[in-house]
């Protein structure tokens, strides 16, 4: 997690290789959400991006060239330094399993497309303002639980 | 077609088994009855045989009690037992000559059939003099003795002198006729052996026929009865193997669609929100940007569903056509034309430009085919579209046309031979699209043209498609009278090469419908090879 100013607005990384979208979605979050949103194509980018940007929270799709979503994911989650960052995974994979390893990498939130863009600025809100003992307290919640309670 | 032959070649198999089977058991069911009957006769024949025998030797017998009966009366010591021996020459007597007769002529109450044979006739005429002989002695004794005055009893020893030469006359005969009799039962038995011998023949011959026509029914009913079951076992077998991948190939085909269309529908739904939030803040060209995003994304979500329910309106129905001469190098550059770059990943999102790729038309101008308009520009759009799709960018995409050499030619193919009659006879044009891409893996090639079939490294990639377009094209091109197939050695960066004719259209077809066209097409969205 990133220090916040009092002025400077959320940044958001949105990564998504749909250039449409990724054009529809950084109009939606900025006009709508108020956020500043810096995007990438693939994870690779990304993760530049995340380096270089030190957004407040991170939006990424599952299927994209190179480093995938869940990849991407993993990838943040096993850096002490960025563990704590607020992820959401978007993606058009709706199987209740494809879900499920979106939050078992460790998402704040699954999000599946097609997602409006005020559901999407709220669940950028929500991750963005839990805190570290509550996604610890998610992710112990969500490795106890039985597959059936997944799907509730 | 094919399908309704075989099914019309797997009836008359079928007719002809079960034609062979009830001609089988019909043969056996007839030999089996043959069989019983030969036994029965034989059984009767036996029985016949056996009385016939027992009758022959009862005669000697009887001949023997008549010699001891006619000494017993001459020779007897008590009178009074001299009267039995009368009682019994008289019933041996009349016994014996009725035997004698009926083994001649037959009695069918003692079950004599009276058939012989010449052998057992001549044997009975050699024995005539003989039982001639005894019988006139035994007759002649009963009549002394018959006649004798009341006061001479048969037992009377005074009647003896009168009697003995009659018993020393069936003494004398006696011998010839039991050693003649002797020989006419072992002419009997001998025949009874002969008869039995053949029976047996008889028998053994229907046993082989029998086990002759089980060794036809296993060779020419059981064995193909039991391989044309096989056969429709392994296709029941394989048409439900069938049945499982067109059902895993569907189950994958809604992920992918229901994949396909949340993408772009959110953008367009996104776009749309982002209008209205914007409301009249936004400068005119701002918004115009973002219309243009929604209603590309709008076309990208009519282009997919057009292609699900184009492929679920032609399962197994063919296409509705509307042939007319069309000029492939105009056509082609008005596919091209279509293509946005960034709606095939070209677009470098960061920089907002896009990387620009060589795409060379090789079409001399004369080149015009015989197709429906907009399903030829669907097969070109989809066939570009893969081409972009599935090669880097940067890479050089082909496109040519040439009057295709042979109905034979090129590499491995889809539909050969499906030409229509309409069309068949007609030269054909063959229209490739070469990219650099990655390929299509040899083992793949001969189910790619299938419905809802994407390559393996597709499925789990991230290039997006749902397994209709090249299915679709199939169809397409065979109902226009054409062939498509794909070369490829699947090696990354040696790309594939799409191929497909359609019938060249005639000068009567093109008539004044032809329109002149350029003698290199190029597409402006995407830079022309110099």
């Amino acid at each position: 997690m990133h220090p916040q100013g009092g002025a400077r607005p959320r940044r958001v990384l949105l990564v998504d290789d749909d250039s449409a979208l990724l054009a529809a979605v950084i109009d939606g979050l900025e006009l709508v959400g108020g956020f500043e949103v810096v995007a990438a194509s693939d994870g690779a980018s990304g993760l530049e991006h995340f380096f270089v940007d030190q957004p407040d929270c991170v939006v990424v799709d599952v299927r994209m060239p190179g480093l995938n979503g869940y990849q991407f994911v993993r990838a943040l989650r096993g850096d002490r330094e960025t563990a704590q960052t607020p992820i959401i995974v978007l993606s058009a994979l709706v199987q209740d399993h494809e879900q499920v390893a979106g939050l078992l990498t460790g998402a704040d939130a699954y999000l599946t497309k097609p997602v409006k863009i005020a559901d999407l600025v709220r669940a950028v809100g929500r991750a963005i303002e839990l805190t570290a003992a509550e996604r610890q307290r998610r992710a112990v919640n969500l490795a106890d639980a039985q597959p059936e309670e997944w799907d509730a | 077609m094919s399908s309704m032959s075989g099914q019309l070649s797997e009836r008359a198999v079928t007719r002809r088994l079960t034609g062979r089977y009830i001609l089988a058991l019909a043969t056996i069911v007839v030999l089996t009855v043959l069989g019983q009957i030969v036994v029965q006769l034989s059984l009767a024949e036996q029985s016949s045989d056996a009385r016939v025998l027992n009758i022959a030797a009862l005669q000697n017998t009887l001949s023997e009690r008549m010699c001891k009966a006619a000494l017993a009366i001459i020779v007897g010591t008590e009178e009074d037992a001299r009267g039995p021996y009368v009682r019994e020459l008289r019933d041996d007597v009349a016994q014996w000559q009725s035997t004698q007769i009926a083994l001649q002529r037959g009695d069918p109450s003692l079950g004599l059939p009276g058939q012989n044979s010449p052998q057992v006739d001549h044997l009975f005429a050699q024995i005539a003099p003989s039982f001639n002989t005894m019988l006139d002695g035994a007759t002649q004794i009963l009549i002394t003795i018959d006649n004798a005055p009341p006061v001479q009893l048969p037992t009377t020893p005074a009647l003896i002198p009168a009697l003995v030469p009659q018993v020393q006359l069936i003494l004398s005969a006696e011998p010839d006729f039991v050693v003649g009799m002797n020989a006419i039962i072992a002419q009997y038995q001998h025949e009874a052996e002969g008869r039995v011998a053949r029976l047996q023949i008889v028998e053994w011959g229907l046993l082989a026929v029998v086990l002759l026509d089980v060794i036809l029914i296993a060779l020419l009913v059981l064995r193909p009865a039991t391989r044309s079951v096989g056969r429709s076992i392994a296709d029941l077998v394989r048409a439900q193997e069938r049945e499982r991948e067109l059902a895993a190939l569907k189950d994958q085909f809604i992920i992918d669609a229901n994949h396909e269309l949340r993408t772009p529908i959110m953008a367009l739904y996104n776009n749309l929100e982002v209008m209205d939030a914007l409301g009249q803040r936004g400068a005119p060209e701002q918004r115009e940007r973002i219309l243009q995003r929604a209603l590309t994304s709008g076309d990208a979500v009519i282009r997919l569903l057009t292609r699900v329910l184009d492929t679920a309106a032609l399962e197994g129905k063919a296409p509705r056509l509307e042939p007319q001469p069309l000029a492939l190098a105009s056509m082609v550059q008005s596919v091209l034309e279509t293509f946005d770059p960034r709606e095939i990943g070209e677009a470098s999102l960061q920089t907002g430009s896009s990387e620009s790729r060589a795409v060379t038309v090789h079409i001399v101008p004369e080149l015009r085919v015989l197709a429906d308009e907009g399903r030829l520009r669907q097969v070109l759009t989809n066939l570009v579209g893969n081409a972009l799709k599935y090669s880097a960018p940067g890479t050089p995409i082909g496109i040519s046309a040439f009057p295709h050499a042979s109905a034979e030619g090129g590499g491995r193919r889809r539909g050969r031979g499906r030409q229509s009659d309409a069309t068949s006879g007609a030269e054909q044009i063959q229209i490739s699209v070469r990219d650099h891409g990655l390929g299509v893996p040899p083992r793949e090639i001969p189910k790619l043209f299938n419905r809802f079939v994407r390559l393996e490294r597709d499925i789990a990639g991230t290039v997006r498609g749902t397994g209709v377009g090249l299915y679709m094209c199939r169809v397409l091109v065979e109902a226009m009278g054409g062939r498509i197939w794909v070369e490829s050695s699947g090696v990354p960066g040696e790309g594939s090469t799409f191929s497909f004719t359609l019938p060249e259209a005639s000068a009567e077809m093109i008539g004044e419908a032809a329109s002149p066209a350029s003698a290199s097409v190029t597409a402006p969205a995407l830079r022309p090879a110099p």
